[in-house]
């Protein structure tokens, strides 16, 4: 059997995304199912261009990116997920609960299959 | 000092007196904000004295220089998503418990738009109240007191919260007194010696020493 590139990227990603760098994610689907024990990359600080005045500062803005074979069920437009991932790379560090809209999960990464997940911070309410 | 300073710091005031814990007053800041300083019962107001304008059939030596003023009055409010979270992601609840949870989370775009209306709401009724009409001043001092336009910017999603700012453009009239020139030498004192001579005085000569700093 002949294996393209892209297929090969795609496997890849059990070394890249789920590999030794990997984190530990839960997923909760509109259903209410529980996916735990994930692997993906966590990057909870990432740089972005301050549009008022074009410096670049690292803000608190937690991406989390999945492997998309490896999920059960592939978040779609317009359903709302909720995201556990660890708050930092310390080892036993506690777990966020993230709210996200796939909708605003624009980057999917369709190529080499991968999926970027953008929490939202959530407060419980009162 | 020209009124639209006094008056700028006027509407200050005015907002600091009625502001509750729900909001927070500041004078025009060019550095950015967190979106986590501005979150929920932060919101954040400032005053920025923006333009003036001095119509030339407004002008006169004696009541001074007709000045229309435009202040911004910036609104900065932030939100996260809100909801069960705590059922939404309980392991021991149902799974029809958990999706009715995560179903009714309102999503912080959502949020901030509503925070952001409340806000403009409240901050008009403290403007525009009639016991605000001169912001505290004596009468006369400004005049024209108006709302022209509310404005609402795009909402930015800064971070895991979304940021969303909006701004009043308020406008009144003052007249601006010209008092002088500064003395560069303000504050270090001055002497002057003069002798005034007075018609009459045959004995001798009526002298003044004035020793009180110029300003």
């Amino acid at each position: 059997m002949t294996v393209n590139l892209k297929q090969l990227s795609e496997a890849d990603l059990v070394h890249s995304l789920e590999g030794e760098w990997a984190s530990s994610v839960n997923l909760i689907d509109p259903d209410g199912i529980i996916y735990s024990g994930l692997k993906g990359q966590v990057l909870n600080f990432t740089q972005q261009e301050n549009p008022d005045t074009g410096e670049i500062v690292v803000v608190n803005k937690p991406v989390i990116v999945l492997r998309k074979s490896s999920l059960t069920r592939v978040p779609l437009p317009g359903e709302k997920w909720i995201v556990q991932y660890p708050e930092s790379p310390v080892l036993g560090a506690s777990m966020v609960d993230g709210f996200f809209s796939a909708t605003r999960a624009p980057e999917n990464g369709t190529d080499i299959g991968f999926m970027r997940i953008y929490p939202t911070e959530t407060e419980q309410e009162q | 000092m020209m009124n639209f300073r006094i008056i700028k710091d006027a509407i200050l005031e005015t907002l600091c007196i009625h502001q509750g814990s729900d909001f927070r007053v500041v004078g025009h800041q060019k550095q950015t904000k967190s979106s986590k300083e501005v979150n929920n019962d932060n919101k954040l107001v400032q005053v920025l004295y923006r333009e003036g304008e001095f119509p030339a059939r407004g002008q006169s030596n004696i009541i001074g220089a007709k000045h229309n003023l435009v202040f911004n009055i910036e609104f900065t409010v932030s939100a996260a998503a809100v909801g069960d979270i705590e059922t939404a992601t309980d392991s021991t609840a149902t799974a029809l418990e958990r999706s009715n949870a995560i179903a009714s989370i309102k999503e912080a775009v959502e949020r901030v738009d509503c925070q952001l209306d409340e806000f403009i709401d409240r901050v008009y009724q403290i403007l525009m109240d009639a016991s605000n009409v001169d912001f505290g001043l004596s009468k006369g001092i400004l005049s024209g007191r108006r709302i022209e336009r509310i404005t609402k910017n795009d909402t930015v999603e800064d971070g895991s919260l979304v940021l969303k700012t909006g701004m009043f453009d308020l406008s009144c009239s003052t007249f601006e007194d010209v008092q002088g020139l500064i003395d560069p030498n303000a504050g270090i004192e001055k002497v002057i010696d003069t002798v005034i001579e007075t018609v009459g005085d045959n004995i001798g000569k009526v002298g003044l020493e004035i020793t009180t700093p110029l300003a």
